[in-house]
């Protein structure tokens, strides 16, 4: 084994590891973000909006994230939508994530007990104040969790996003083996990155949690009220 | 925007996909019964020989493919393996690349399955003279099985869904023939609309096979 080959490659491999983490903070914000309005108007909206976000969620949930990668690379041009690689493969990756995201979101929401929302009912809580004051403190600590762990997901479906030319890691790498034909060495370091990458979210997802615990918060509002 | 839709040609071009259907229910059938078949060994033998060093050497392997991408998993057998000498075609690299994967999450399911099984299960069955492997047939399996196939086949939903990565190592499956039609037609809509609505399809049927599993499954309570 010879890794010069990869020393010499640094920079760029340094770029597309920028890329891939690009991507996924992109990914990992966004997803949830878009997939909360989606997750609350299937609990709270109308019956036809939450028919309609089921749907969403069982297409995105059945179809392969290289297949919309691929819809979004080749038919969105046919749609007359022009966008670069990178925009169209993270438009994909954030489409596909929401599926899940959606779900995660919906079971954090139907873990509130129904009494506190008949309670806020009685007390006459507009339906807005109710989500931001009683349902999402409780909720998002339910779904933290599970989408922290998609986002270990994500950070692996980036890779797929190479398939469709966006430079990030595995694309830099595959590109560097058909360069040089040296696929052990590449491959290795290729995954020790990704490994790196995955330890990283796992360390920031138990400092998340620690922090959504009910028993830090209390702690944090002691400290502040004695400031 | 300048692109017509052409919807007969959806219709002319369904039946050379049927050789890619049976090709992605055949790499998913053979990854996933042979990523059972090492789960299952993996999870029992850990359990027999509870020892330090094997459940080192287990976590190790399910952190490893757990944590790699499926393409770099696949890439590897593909082109460095050849390299250290063991020669496989593209259509086996998928399905080693695809088993090794899903294993590990398997092996994960199975293993936290294994410690809801009560010890008494085991001493009891040793009292009454159940040799191992009659044991692990009739006692312990069962039970094992009405724990962990809700999730495993929650995961084999998901495991469809991966063998779409095998076109990026030249398995002509359906994604890998549309991107091949793509390429000489020039279609790109329609033949992503066929991949998106074959995938739905086959998932959609091991999602049915999961609700009628659970269904079954479910204790009888009186």
């Amino acid at each position: 084994m010879d890794f010069t080959v990869v020393w010499t490659a640094a920079p760029l491999i340094a770029k597309g590891i920028g890329m891939t983490v690009l991507l996924m903070a992109c990914v990992g914000t966004l997803a949830p973000l878009l997939a909360l309005p989606l997750a609350l108007a299937r609990e709270f909206g109308p019956a036809w909006a939450g028919r309609a976000v089921s749907a969403f969620t069982w297409a995105m949930r059945a179809v392969p994230t290289l297949v919309l990668l691929f819809f979004a690379y080749f038919g969105l041009p046919a749609l007359g939508i022009y966008l670069s690689p990178t925009l169209s493969a993270l438009g994909a990756l954030i489409v596909s994530a929401m599926g899940y995201n959606v779900e995660f979101l919906t079971s954090g929401l139907r873990a509130v007990p129904a009494a506190q929302i008949e309670t806020c009912r009685a007390l006459g809580m507009g339906q807005g104040k109710m989500i931001r004051r009683i349902v999402l403190p409780q909720a998002l600590p339910v779904a933290v969790p599970p989408l922290f762990s998609n986002l270990t997901l994500n950070l692996k479906g980036t890779s797929l996003a190479g398939l469709v030319a966006v430079p990030e890691l595995t694309s830099i790498i595959s590109g560097l083996i058909s360069e040089t034909y040296r696929p052990i060495e590449l491959l290795l370091v290729a995954g020790a990155i990704y490994l790196c990458l995955n330890s990283v979210l796992i360390w920031l997802q138990a400092r998340v949690e620690e922090r959504l615990d009910v028993r830090w918060r209390a702690a944090r509002a002691e400290r502040r009220a004695a400031a | 925007m300048g692109y017509d839709f052409d919807w007969s040609l959806i219709l002319r071009i369904l039946p050379r996909f049927q050789d890619a259907i049976w090709l992605t229910v055949k790499l998913y059938l053979c990854a996933q019964l042979l990523s059972i078949a090492l789960a299952f060994s993996m999870a029992v033998a850990g359990n027999i020989w509870a020892s330090r060093p094997l459940g080192r050497v287990l976590g190790f392997y399910s952190w490893l493919f757990r944590g790699l991408p499926e393409l770099i998993v696949l890439l590897f057998c593909f082109l460095a393996l050849p390299d250290l000498g063991l020669r496989l075609s593209s259509f086996q690299s998928a399905m080693i690349g695809l088993a090794l994967v899903a294993s590990a999450y398997e092996y994960e399911i199975l293993r936290g399955a294994l410690t809801s099984i009560p010890a008494q299960q085991y001493e009891a069955s040793r009292a009454l003279g159940f040799p191992p492997g009659k044991m692990w047939r009739r006692i312990i399996g069962p039970q094992l099985m009405r724990v962990a196939l809700p999730s495993l086949l929650t995961f084999a939903c998901t495991s469809l869904k991966r063998t779409s990565v095998a076109s990026a190592v030249a398995v002509t499956e359906i994604m890998g023939m549309s991107r091949r039609l793509i390429d000489a037609l020039q279609k790109p809509f329609e033949l992503m609309a066929i991949a998106m609505v074959l995938y739905a399809v086959l998932s959609s049927i091991i999602m049915i096979a999961e609700v009628l599993a659970r269904r079954r499954l479910a204790l009888k309570s009186e």
